[in-house]
């Protein structure tokens, strides 16, 4: 009974028993993975037709493309947006509303959640109007200050940003609800004697909540990155589809239509880039914040 | 007694079944002779039918008229179609969801209509052919067999896909080539370029001192440019190059492919501020809204505007179209239609009559009845623009259609090639780059030489 942990016949169940699951996984997402990979040296139209290789010719083209740098630059401009805007002020709101310090909490997680939970073409629909330049609270107060407004989401420069503000809004809640549980689990009796000792409420902040929750924080870096590259596909497409002239296309928005236009091997290319970038990303992330939470 | 009684049963069935053939012979010189016609009660109504169907029997005494106009036509006429009792003339065109024109095509169901087009319309000296303008006839609208020249089917009516207007601001184009100045609250129809350029001057001056004065030109998306650009490019240029350009050949830089690209370029100074802001899946409809609320003069569109804005469009609205522009004063213009066609059931048991019918819709007396009561409806005929002008219809919607009638106007045929290469995306290119000039983020130049790098890329895998 003592080594029943360790006995060779546990090992040998434990094995057998993550069988099924490891098949699953190799089969819905490391075979999609190589098999992505494997269409990227293809020149195939999707449907019917013959698939003949193409070597590398199809990073060749990418790796010249302008549009594909412009749609990179953007996923690139949307992850650092999204992930520090909505990270400070999800830790921020979290701050506040957890530990039953601040009254009405309930209430405000609710609110806050809000956004979470409503479809993407709602998101979108109510960015549009605001962003609207006839029926839009944009508008109006830029008049206060003597300047006109023409609409942002028809601005090359300024539609990326506008669609990552709404990716914001929608985000926050999401992680300050994980940080909120985060925060809560650490023990009253350090914050009582950091009092004690004079600290004041942000190196409280700094020196004890920050690290205590440093190995959550962590992991939603990695989800930021993720939900990120995928929400921007939905965003885009909700908001404006690329437009005005594939000004907010982002890589994922740019995949699908050049797999529409018939081009499946170069969109596979595509497809390829961005995975090896997130992996690589989130690996980096990971690395950098490596930190013995003891410290 | 057993023979009897059938000798008798044989006399009794005899009987009863001799009356049905008897009844024919005698009474046939008192019947009418009845046609039978059936069509969709679309937006026209279907009180130019009930005109027709007075008239018709005026003109011919013998004969009653049996109409079948409405809505889900096709939900009755296809069990009558089976029971070989169907229509004699049916109006009725492809592309609808029931898909009832086009079953009747596949099982050759059409009476040829060569013999028809040469007979006289009703009450003139001219025939059919003469009658209904070339540019409808043909292209698959008429002859739906691929490689048959034969005419199985007639345009009765067409409507133009090109500038959308508002027709109530809008006077007939007096041919002089410039833009003339506003008259009682209304602008000249440009027909040409520079007149439309001119215009968007006109009215940037109008605006500094009545802020309400509209802009000249807006679009709900750039996709929808994709018939303005071809179009436009047939008019410069001439079908053969636009042809060239479906094929994807470097016709981009010369002189005449370069100035449809420059004054799409210059609409820039005149068009709708908030157009490319909404020039997106969101914000379309606020593009089209313009036209209605007076904040833009045109927009390129379909036929389908109508219906789609209908919920925002206060009744008394006047929609009026026209083909996009030419580049020199009576120089050819080109744009798409959508035509409903009319046509003869095979199995028809009075072709004759119903050929009757039909020159008597096409003749002056049947074009007037459907210009006073078809709500807005064009006939492809040569002098319905008269007809229709004088029986009251709306004179700013005429003045779009005129160049179809003074045959200076041409239906645009062809698309752009299939085809696809690395990296390129066509629409994107010859449409979408509008909202970028239109912006300011990229130049005609840009364009143009986007153009030509796409073009060739695509023209290789051809």
């Amino acid at each position: 009974m003592a080594n029943f942990k360790n006995s060779p016949a546990t090992k040998r169940f434990i094995r057998i028993g993550t069988i099924p699951t490891f098949l699953l996984y190799a089969i819905f997402v490391i075979y999609p993975i190589f098999n992505m990979l494997g269409l990227s040296f293809v020149k195939w139209n999707g449907l019917l037709g013959k698939k003949s290789f193409y070597g590398f010719k199809n990073y060749q083209i990418l790796f010249q493309d302008p549009n594909f740098y412009l749609a990179f630059k953007n996923t690139i401009i949307l992850i650092v947006m999204v992930t520090v805007i909505t990270f400070v002020l999800a830790m921020l709101f979290a701050s506040m509303l957890a530990k039953g310090k601040m009254a009405g909490q309930s209430f405000f997680r609710i609110l806050f959640y809000i956004p979470n939970i409503l479809s993407i073409v709602v998101i979108s629909a109510i960015f549009y109007m605001l962003y609207s330049a006839d029926y839009g609270l944009i508008a109006p107060i830029l008049s206060l200050f003597g300047k006109t407004y023409s609409g942002v989401l028809g601005n090359p420069d300024k539609v990326v940003y506008s669609v990552g503000i709404a990716m914001i809004w929608q985000a926050v809640g999401y992680y300050m609800v994980m940080y909120i549980a985060a925060m809560d689990s650490i023990p009253d009796e350090l914050y009582e004697s950091a009092g004690l000792d004079g600290a004041t409420k942000a190196r409280q902040f700094f020196s004890i909540t920050l690290p205590m929750t440093w190995q959550v924080v962590r992991v939603t870096l990695t989800f930021f990155i993720i939900s990120t590259i995928n929400m921007s596909f939905l965003f885009v497409t909700a908001m404006t589809d690329g437009a005005p002239d594939g000004a907010s296309n982002v890589l994922l928005v740019y995949m699908a239509k050049q797999k529409a236009q018939g081009n499946f091997g170069y969109s596979m290319t595509i497809g390829t880039v961005l995975f090896i970038f997130a992996y690589a990303l989130s690996l980096i992330i990971q690395r950098l914040t490596n930190k013995d939470p003891q410290d | 007694m057993k023979r009897t009684k059938c000798l008798i049963a044989f006399l009794l069935i005899l009987a009863v079944i001799m009356p049905v053939f008897a009844s024919g012979n005698s009474e046939k010189a008192t019947v009418k002779q009845v046609l039978k016609v059936a069509g969709l009660k679309g937006a026209y109504g279907d009180e130019y039918w009930k005109q027709i169907e007075t008239a018709f029997e005026t003109a011919y005494p013998n004969v009653d008229v049996q109409l079948t106009i409405e809505a889900q036509v096709e939900k009755t006429i296809t069990p009558q179609i089976q029971a070989g009792a169907g229509p004699d003339v049916l109006y009725l065109a492809t592309g609808r969801k029931e898909q009832l024109t086009e079953t009747m095509i596949s099982s050759n169901a059409l009476v040829n209509l060569t013999n028809l087009l040469t007979k006289k319309v009703y009450n003139e000296d001219v025939t059919l052919q003469d009658r209904i303008l070339p540019s409808i006839m043909g292209n698959g609208v008429t002859n739906p067999y691929a490689g048959d020249d034969t005419n199985y089917m007639l345009p009765l009516f067409f409507s133009s896909n090109g500038l959308f207007f508002n027709a109530d601001l809008i006077y007939d184009n007096n041919g002089n080539g410039t833009e003339d100045a506003k008259v009682d609250g209304k602008y000249e129809m440009p027909s040409t370029w520079d007149e439309f350029l001119a215009l968007g001057k006109i009215l940037n001056t109008e605006r500094t001192t009545n802020a309400a004065t509209p802009y000249l030109f807006t679009y709900p998306t750039a996709g929808y440019l994709d018939t303005m650009v071809p179009a436009s490019i047939a008019a410069s240029a001439g079908e053969a190059t636009v042809k060239q350009a479906f094929n994807y050949e470097p016709i981009w830089e010369t002189a005449e492919v370069k100035r449809v690209f420059e004054n799409l370029g210059a609409i820039k100074d005149y068009i709708l501020p908030t157009t490319v802001g909404n020039a997106n899946v969101d914000g379309f409809r606020n593009n089209q809204q313009a036209i209605i609320d007076g904040k833009a003069l045109f927009m390129t569109n379909g036929d389908w505007v109508k219906g789609e804005m209908a919920d925002t469009t206060p009744s008394g609205f006047n929609w009026g179209s026209a083909p996009f522009l030419a580049f020199s004063n009576g120089g050819e213009r080109f744009g798409t239609v959508n035509t409903e066609q009319i046509y003869i059931n095979a199995n028809t048991k009075v072709q004759s009559l119903a050929e009757d019918f039909i020159l008597f819709l096409y003749s002056q007396t049947g074009l007037e009845l459907i210009a006073k009561y078809g709500n807005g409806a064009f006939v492809p005929a040569k002098t319905y623009d008269e007809v229709a002008l004088k029986a009251g219809m709306n004179a700013g919607a005429v003045a779009g259609y005129k160049g179809y009638y003074d045959g200076t106007a041409k239906v645009l045929i062809g698309s752009f090639a299939a085809a696809n290469a690395e990296g390129v995306n066509w629409k994107q290119t010859y449409c979408e780059t509008m909202d970028s000039v239109m912006n300011g983020s990229k130049t005609v130049n840009d364009w143009i030489q986007k153009l030509k790098t796409d073009s060739a890329k695509l023209k290789a895998t051809l």
